[in-house]
């Protein structure tokens, strides 16, 4: 697979491509698939994963000990003149069997960790993550801003040079996993390690 | 003819409105219909949350739980449907009363006769449907958001809407919300008169409704300029056969018929809303 032209950005076809070989990865392992689509002039590709979580009721009520499943759907899009992805995410609550959307805070106190949360809080408006009309699926989502990951990725790939590692065969494909590691780490998604390449 | 005002177009979409009658959901009401419904005329480029807290205050003396009157639980209903807080009254009018401007029926316009009829709720907030108002800097949030992608839509990054002081940026959201036309364009025309490499726009099927979006450059591969015709014939084309004949639907901007050959580029300049997209809705002809 050919190296990206232009780091940190990625063009719609590397990206399309990338995410075949993701998706190729992910389905060896048993970990879930990623479903490409290409609408409204731009590439989408679908991860689905679901992850079963155990956390505590966070809203300050007495609670019995009950364990709460939270879901991740993940959605990751590009559109065609953009060169960075989108990552598109939602949260439902247990017991919302009609996938009702979290709150932006129980977003921010189930997915983040106290040390991201602060930075995620602190850019834009109101933080790093809003809520949009999916452009695709038409329903409510939650958005990681792109404004941050050219930054993000240049970040990442300093840290790499500065390590003694260059960036060949850096392809499409090493780009998105990179890219759900840096982007989705902050909203708590992330490949487990036998997806590395 | 010379136009003496060479901003006569955007002043005439700015000052466009809806006049609306507001009526409180009777299942939350202590007088059940009884209550007073609340008159009020929305600029059409403006939002809803823009006026919650005025319904709120209005209609609290009427609802049976004040505690739930609350300007983010407010949300909106034409027809059972929840109306979108992020997309402009205007467009949610056209759309959803799906009136053709063009109709020679008369008959048929009396069903969208004026006040637009909506119906609040503080109950039951649609959160599968609608957005979540977390406070007043969600709409801010939305509506930043959109303009940045509206930018790079246009120059293929957002760098012009991040590079604003944070004066500038204060001025269009303020000037927006106060309503105030010469202060929103002394920082909005420099971003909209660019060379665009795309136009920012979105079209609006009603019933679904459905939402199309794709780039369109400004001009043809010809270097013929592209019309409304040409990018609705590209993008729609199972509703629009002819670029030049509108045969099964007719595009509405702000309440008003286009004409099909209308140079793309040039309504953007004068007709775009204010977070930076040509939002054009269907009306489907009998």
């Amino acid at each position: 697979m050919p190296d990206l032209q232009n780091f940190p950005f990625i063009s719609t076809e590397e990206f399309a491509g990338g995410c075949v070989r993701l998706g190729e990865r992910l389905k060896r392992e048993g970990i879930g698939e990623v479903m490409l689509s290409h609408e409204m002039g731009g590439v989408y590709g679908l991860i689905v994963r679901r992850e079963f979580v155990a956390c505590s009721e966070s809203d300050g009520h007495e609670s019995e000990d009950e364990d709460e499943e939270v879901q991740n759907g993940g959605a990751v899009e590009e559109e065609e003149d953009e060169e960075l992805p989108i990552l598109y995410f939602n949260l439902y609550p247990p017991a919302s069997s009609a996938q009702i959307p979290a709150s932006l805070q129980q977003v921010y106190e189930n997915l983040t960790s106290a040390a991201t949360r602060d930075v995620l809080k602190s850019v834009g408006i109101q933080g790093a993550i809003s809520q949009t009309d999916h452009p695709v699926l038409g329903v409510p989502y939650y958005f990681v801003h792109p404004c941050n990951t050219a930054a993000a990725m240049g970040e990442w790939q300093q840290r790499r040079q500065d390590g003694g590692e260059g960036m060949e065969d850096f392809t499409a494909e090493k780009y998105l996993t990179v890219w759900v590691g840096v982007v989705g780490g902050a909203v708590g998604l992330f490949l487990p390690s036998e997806c590395m390449v | 003819m010379e136009t003496s005002d060479p901003k006569a177009i955007r002043r005439a979409v700015w000052s466009g409105s809806i006049p609306c009658k507001i009526l409180l959901d009777p299942g939350e009401s202590r007088v059940f219909d009884a209550s007073d419904p609340y008159y009020v005329i929305i600029p059409r480029i403006a939002y809803l949350p823009f006026f919650a807290e005025r319904v709120c205050s209005f209609f609290r003396p009427f609802v049976i739980d004040p505690e739930v009157a609350k300007p983010e639980s407010a949300w909106f209903e034409f027809e059972s449907v929840p109306m979108k807080w992020h997309w402009p009254v205007g467009l949610l009018y056209d759309l959803f009363t799906g009136r053709d401007p063009a109709a020679n029926n008369v008959e048929e316009d009396d069903e969208h006769l004026l006040p637009w009829t909506l119906i609040v709720h503080f109950r039951d907030y649609p959160t599968k449907y609608l957005m979540r108002l977390e406070g007043p800097a969600t709409c801010h949030d939305s509506w930043m958001n959109t303009v940045k992608e509206a930018d790079h839509v246009r120059n293929g990054s957002a760098k012009a809407v991040m590079s604003l002081s944070k004066a500038e940026s204060t001025k269009l959201w303020d000037s927006l919300q106060s309503h105030d036309f010469d202060q929103f364009w002394s920082v909005n025309d420099k971003l909209v008169s660019v060379q665009a490499r795309n136009i920012p726009l979105r079209l609006y099927i009603p019933s679904a409704p459905r939402v199309v979006q794709q780039p369109v450059p400004p001009n043809l591969p010809s270097q013929e300029p592209q019309t409304v015709g040409t990018a609705l014939r590209t993008l729609l084309p199972e509703l629009f056969p002819s670029q030049r004949v509108a045969v099964l639907a007719r595009p509405v901007v702000h309440g008003v018929v286009v004409a099909m050959n209308t140079p793309l580029l040039e309504l953007m300049r004068e007709a775009v809303y204010p977070d930076g997209f040509l939002h054009i809705s269907l009306a489907m002809m009998s």
